[in-house]
């Protein structure tokens, strides 16, 4: 990434301020191998760390990727090899798993019954989080802080604690096997993240804005939504992702709030595949694949966004 | 445009328990005036300024502008323009949206929009900028773009909370004139806050000077430097600082006199309320004048020459000055300067509480009691 920045040639006008640290390093770096009086040694030195350093990352990558890898390619084996061929490339790719999956399988209800789960929770936790954000840093009480913090005191909690006691209180409410109380307990778990992070966001803007554009003749709700809104983009794009993934990925409250095959979201839908006489590993890995597909969509689009969000929630939080 | 009430306001914070930041403020401004705030940092130039604009309430008193009651009204009823010291720009709008912002609110035509946009940006010089955005606009330029923000609206009132203290001395200068001149050819009403006198003094028609929540004095610069209600006027307006020396007040023969120490300085006749005995008496570094044969002398220990003038330090009769002169090259650290007090240059202040004793010569008071 780095490399890319030093070599290409922007013009200042495009690439104001954050290119010059960038651009500074190796001017810092052939002033140290020139005044260093063992100057080659040092060098040397330097290029073993930066060796080490990408050894290190090309060895984590591939621990933690491999088993995505072989679940991806596994699933595009012929399903009779699945277990006699372990080549790690081949080709052509066998689709059997994934015909099988559609056709013999609810997967496509359950895709839909995920989609809904996961586009409930962004849209539902962004609009919420970000008002009651907004109104935790713009209006004055006491113990806002702390008010603020005991909303993560759920994360302290395993998924599990929460969803048995959630179970007890969605029979009460008749919200047993609904996947509105899915989509509740999904919120209940993205939304205190979500306005964590809007949080330390909003905390950042300065007040100035809002108060130019009320004079300018907005109302303070209008302010918000022209001005304080479009400048949090990238808080509201990493508290949509979050609130995707804590939806998508959820197992847990899937497993204990949902009991028809009709209602199972993704993850659920799948175990029980494995649940059932036979073990059907083409079709799992097929599942698995498609699952994990949209993350790597988000993270290929979004990760930018993703860490520049995090970052500046977090530090300013 | 409009004239600008201020009735007896009054702000506190938390909740209106806290120790108060303005205290009964009373001020009318009249339609087309340039009214200075000035004052030390603290002192509440900007919570007056933002209780106009409406982004603080009153915690008493009543606001009028263009005689329109606005005290609980939102800022965008009030038809106010604000520049904020910081600019405040809308970092992901360009120049030309900055500016149009408040007319696209306020559903204005697009074509109106567009002709006043283009007209401020004239009058600005910030055409070239249009499609830029803040971030790449230098200090003078984000500041024209804020006053241009302003323009296009135009507003009842401006309100310009220390525009220029982020500029460079020489930019500073030339934003002012740039003020000036808008604000004589707009006639519209304008409040200015600053903490430079220098800046208030040139730019307003008339300067309040605040301090701790409270008007000290509201008058013209030149009023305020002749003038001055008490201490600590004398002391904030006019550079260097006016000498102020305490002492008691003497019959000298036939004339009333102040003595301190082994200073004695007549003062003049039926200028002065005479009934206090400690009082403060005070001249301005300028008024000093050097003349040969004098009683007193300077004895001088610190020169600075800065060009058309010669700022001298240095101790009279006991006590420390400070002497401002036509440029007197020949002044060395050390030499002993005759001086004398022109007598009708003094001013005469209580000792206690600072107040000037000078009687009101039958004109409307100096003094900042607006209100009935
Ligand atoms: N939001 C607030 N909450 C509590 N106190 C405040 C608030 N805003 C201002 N104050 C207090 O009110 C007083 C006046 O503040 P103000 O900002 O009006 O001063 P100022 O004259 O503008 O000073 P400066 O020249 O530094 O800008 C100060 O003592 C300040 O601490
Ligand atoms: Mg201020």
């Amino acid at each position: 990434m780095t490399n890319h920045v030093e070599t290409s040639s922007m013009t200042p006008d495009d690439q104001p301020l954050d290119q010059k640290p960038v651009r500074r390093q190796p001017s810092s770096q052939h002033q140290d191998a020139t005044t260093g009086d063992g100057g080659s040694g040092k060098s040397f030195g330097k290029l073993a760390a930066r060796l080490g350093l990408y050894v290190a990352v090309i060895a984590v990558c591939i621990y933690s990727f491999f088993p995505i890898y072989w679940m991806m390619i596994s699933s595009l084996r012929p399903m009779d090899r699945l277990f006699l061929d372990s080549s790690l490339v081949f080709w052509p790719p066998d689709l059997a798993s994934y015909t099988s999956l559609f056709q013999q399988t609810n997967y496509l209800v359950n895709f839909m019954n995920s989609v809904l789960m996961a586009v409930g929770t962004i849209v539902i936790s962004l609009v919420l989080s970000a008002f009651i954000a907004y109104g935790a840093t713009r209006l004055h009480f006491r113990g806002k802080t702390t008010l603020v913090a005991s909303m993560l005191f759920a994360y302290m909690f395993p998924p599990l604690m929460l969803a048995i006691p959630m179970a007890a209180a969605f029979r009460w409410l008749g919200l047993t096997n609904s996947l509105w109380g899915l989509l509740i307990a999904h919120l209940a778990i993205a939304l205190p993240l979500a306005v964590w992070l809007l949080w330390g966001f909003f905390k950042s803007m300065p007040f100035d804005l809002e108060e130019a554009a009320m004079v300018d003749g907005c109302s303070q709700f209008e302010a918000f939504i022209k001005v304080v809104l479009p400048l949090s983009a990238p808080g509201l794009i990493t508290v949509g992702i979050f609130s995707f993934l804590l939806s998508w990925a959820d197992y847990v409250f899937a497993l204990i709030l949902i009991m028809s095959d009709q209602k199972k979201t993704l993850p659920v839908a799948l175990a029980s595949l494995l649940g059932a006489h036979d073990l059907r590993w083409g079709e799992v890995l097929a599942g698995a694949s498609l699952i994990a597909l949209p993350l790597f969509v988000i993270f290929i689009f979004c990760y930018r966004h993703f860490v520049a969000g995090l970052s500046a929630g977090a530090l300013k939080g | 445009m409009a004239r600008i009430s201020l009735q007896h306001v009054s702000k506190s914070f938390g909740g209106g328990h806290g120790p108060s930041a303005v205290k009964d403020f009373c001020l009318e401004i009249e339609d087309g005036e340039l009214i200075v705030f000035v004052g030390p940092s603290g002192c509440g130039k900007s919570t007056t300024l933002r209780m106009i604009a409406g982004l603080e309430e009153a915690t008493s008193g009543a606001i009028l502008i263009g005689g329109r009651n606005v005290t609980h009204l939102p800022p965008k009823d009030r038809n106010v323009a604000m520049v904020f010291q910081n600019y405040a720009l809308y970092p992901q709008k360009t120049v030309y949206d900055n500016m149009a912002f408040g007319l696209y609110v306020r559903g204005e035509d697009r074509k109106e929009i567009d002709r006043r946009v283009k007209a401020a940006a004239v009058s600005l010089d910030l055409e070239a900028l249009l499609d830029r955005k803040p971030r790449q606009l230098s200090g003078g330029q984000m500041q024209r773009v804020a006053l241009g923000r302003a323009l296009v609206r135009d507003p009842d009132v401006f309100l310009l909370d220390e525009p220029l203290s982020n500029l460079d001395a020489k930019l500073r200068v030339k934003m002012r004139e740039e003020i000036a001149t808008l604000h004589a050819r707009l006639g519209a009403t304008m409040i200015f806050v600053t903490h430079d006198q220098v800046e208030a003094m040139t730019l307003g028609d008339r300067i309040v000077i605040m301090r701790d929540g409270v008007i000290q004095q509201a008058g013209k610069p030149l009023e305020l430097y002749d003038r001055p209600a008490n201490t600590f006027v004398a002391g904030f307006i006019g550079s260097p600082e006016m000498n102020l020396v305490n002492g008691q007040l003497v019959e000298d023969g036939e004339r009333l006199a102040v003595r301190s120490g082994d200073l004695t300085l007549r003062i003049p006749e039926n200028t002065f309320a005479t009934q206090e005995k400690n009082v403060t008496l005070g001249i301005r570094p300028e008024h000093l004048v050097i003349a040969d044969g004098s009683p007193l002398e300077m004895s001088v220990s610190l020169v600075e020459q800065i060009g058309a003038q010669t700022y001298l330090l240095g101790m009279i009769a006991g006590h420390k000055m400070r002497a401002v002169f036509e440029r007197r090259d020949e002044i060395r650290s050390g030499d002993k300067v005759p001086i004398a007090f022109p007598t009708e240059r003094l001013h005469l202040f209580s000792s206690a509480g600072g107040a000037t004793l000078r009687k009101t010569e039958g004109r409307v008071a100096v003094h900042a009691k607006e209100c009935a």
